[in-house]
């Protein structure tokens, strides 16, 4: 399957997304996957950099705690602000290319999204916890 | 009548008599002859020059910019959208088990395609789109260093310096299955 054929949503639809921050990174997940937005909570609650083995460059900004529905429970996560919603189209959000995905290794990437803005854009990495985390990486189960 | 067979295969009559009609009418007009060629895509990647075949380029890209994308391997550049495609892009250096060049002005982004894999290349930059007859296509020497070894797959002369013509299905192959 070439990247022409491997549109992701039917034309005329939308999701709702959870951006937040990590570092450089622009991150989301779906709204519905978000149960709760909270102050940033205790230190020793998993940041969203270390469940995606992400390199500790560290945020600059606020960090947020959300409540993420899980597979098989919820999640807490810091995240760096600002915690913002959006509605995307279908045609800004894509699934990952398939050389891409054949060798990412960072756990709960689902998809990508362009926002139109300078300098070609924001890439958005749309997150998915269904996927499963990183080997290694402890229980956050709650 | 007993033919030799090494000499040059002889052409019909009636193509004879055109050529010769042909011949007489300008001497000095320049004959032609139809000679299988293949388009190629020669670039540069360092001091060396590298070449696709053209069937397998969609687009050269000026270079514009690549967001980064982290978790894969150094090769992985990142991605690229174009015209509403996701395309991701892999330094071809890297690829070949060099280390990339900085990236500066000249610098490109081939969109390949080979079998049923694609992705942007980014190379240092696009010299000429040539097409090069298929009996000035060379074997690949046999002492090419490295990965080299199993993606070059033939080689040209193109502007007084020796082309490398790459096998992208390989390419692609090696870094979707993680040889590369």
């Amino acid at each position: 399957m070439n990247a022409a054929d491997a549109g992701a949503l039917p034309v005329g639809q939308a999701i709702n997304l959870v951006l937040f921050r990590w570092g450089t990174l622009e991150l989301a997940l779906q709204a519905g996957q978000v149960l709760a937005l909270e102050s940033a909570g205790a230190a020793d609650l998993p940041s969203i950099g270390a469940l995606l083995g992400l390199p500790d460059a560290g945020p600059t900004g606020a960090l947020r705690l959300l409540r993420v529905a899980g597979p098989t429970g919820t999640l807490h996560i810091r995240v760096e602000g600002p915690v913002t919603q959006a509605r995307l189209p279908a045609a800004a959000i894509h699934p990952l290319p398939p050389l891409l995905a054949a060798r990412l290794r960072l756990p709960w990437v689902r998809a990508l999204a362009f926002r139109a803005g300078e300098g070609g854009g924001h890439l958005i990495l749309i997150l998915d916890p269904r996927t499963g985390l990183a080997p290694g990486l402890p229980a956050i189960e709650t | 009548m007993v033919t030799d067979p090494d000499s040059p295969t002889d052409l019909p009559a009636a193509a004879l008599d055109a050529l010769l009609e042909q011949r007489a009418r300008d001497p000095g007009a320049i004959v032609e002859v139809d000679m299988p060629t293949v388009q190629w895509v020669v670039f540069s990647l360092g001091e060396g020059a590298f070449a696709l075949p053209g069937r397998q380029v969609v687009e050269i890209l000026p270079l514009v910019p690549i967001h980064y994308v982290p978790g894969g391997p150094p090769a992985l550049a990142g991605v690229i959208e174009v015209r509403g495609i996701v395309w991701s892009v892999l330094r071809l250096a890297a690829l070949l088990g060099g280390a990339p060049d900085p990236v500066g002005r000249q610098a490109s982004i081939l969109l390949g395609r080979a079998a049923d894999m694609e992705s942007g290349l980014l190379v240092d930059g696009v010299d000429d789109v040539c097409e090069v007859a298929e009996d000035a296509f060379l074997a690949p020497p046999t002492n090419l260093p490295g990965r080299l070894s199993g993606c070059v797959t033939g080689v040209f002369q193109h502007r007084a310096g020796t082309v490398l013509a790459l096998d992208l299905e390989r390419l692609f192959a090696d870094w979707r299955d993680g040889r590369s």
